[in-house]
């Protein structure tokens, strides 16, 4: 039963000090939803300004982005769960998001997240102009430049880790910290 | 003519044309879940009754948008670049939030390459 783990979960949420946790399927409407929920929260912690804005932008990107991926390669089931983490970081936030990544897709996109690490603000606004003026591939649901926003808004560097599900699928969890 | 009156949500503008005001209105947060089809039919719309228009003013009063939408929004300045480069005078108010420096740095990333009158304006609550 679920409440027998209840104190190690509690323990567990308290410890990283996570605002928000979700896992599960991701529809564009329980985007928009839990991006409402964060943003209540944020009002009382934060107040608006510049973080509250960014921990929503970075949120509805990384999302949106893991929505998109898990449609496009049609992973159902535990594989096609999203997990959205707003947490606590000292004074800051971060946004983690995870999801199972198939591994013909995971070196070029760790290329992608490796690629925005050494980039100063200058780069990455300079980098983010020129892909937003690229043509984009056919099919495509998004501009291709929602990791270089994300890295703008970044203090230090967007962090990535990896873990082996099986032979041919790994999970891939993002973080950034606004 | 085509009327172009498309409908706010949590997740994208109101965009509508005031034809007695000559009016291009943009309101809302924009991240659609697919920012592409979303705006489709103000590109349709500036296709087809764009080159009829003597002039053309633009309000933006979009508080949030994703990379997406950033995209098409470029593409929006770009056909209003194009008509203003061919003679047709355009113009730009473009609200941003005083609260959220970010906010007036992404209308002056765009203003960048615009050359029509493109005017900053604080939005109000």
């Amino acid at each position: 039963m679920i409440e027998s783990n209840l104190v190690a979960l509690r323990e567990e949420f308290t410890h990283r000090n996570v605002l928000i946790c979700f896992n599960g399927p991701v529809s564009h409407g329980l985007i928009e939803e839990i991006g409402t929920a964060i943003r209540r929260y944020l009002e009382s912690d934060a107040g608006k300004g510049v973080t509250a804005a960014d921990v929503f932008a970075v949120y509805v990107e990384f999302s949106q982005n893991m929505k998109a991926y898990l449609e496009r390669r049609a992973f159902t089931g535990d594989r096609g769960a999203a997990t959205i983490l707003v947490s606590r970081e000292g004074e800051r936030y971060a946004v983690t998001a995870g999801n199972v990544v198939a591994n013909d897709d995971l070196v070029p996109l760790l290329a992608r997240v490796d690629a925005l690490a050494g980039l100063d603000a200058a780069a990455l606004r300079a980098l983010y102009k020129q892909r937003l003026r690229e043509e984009r591939p056919p099919g495509s649901t998004g501009a291709g430049v929602g990791l270089i926003d994300v890295a703008r808004r970044s203090a230090g560097r967007v962090r990535y880790a990896t873990w082996p599900m099986d032979p041919d699928h790994t999970l891939f969890g993002i973080t950034a910290v606004v | 003519m085509n009327a172009l009156d498309v409908k706010q949500t949590k997740s994208s503008p109101a965009v509508w044309f005031d034809p007695a005001r000559n009016v291009l209105g943009i309101l809302g947060e924009s991240y659609p879940e697919n920012s592409f089809e979303f705006y489709a039919p103000l590109f349709e719309w500036l296709r087809e009754a764009l080159p009829a228009l003597p002039a053309l003013r633009v309000e933006i009063n979009v508080s949030y948008m994703n990379s997406s939408s950033t995209k098409c929004m470029l593409d929006l300045l770009d056909a209003l670049e194009a008509a203003h480069r061919q003679g047709k005078r355009v113009e730009l108010d473009w609200y941003y939030d005083r609260d959220n420096p970010r906010s007036l740095d992404l209308a002056e990333e765009f203003r960048e390459d615009c050359h029509f009158e493109f005017r900053t304006v604080v939005a109000e609550g």
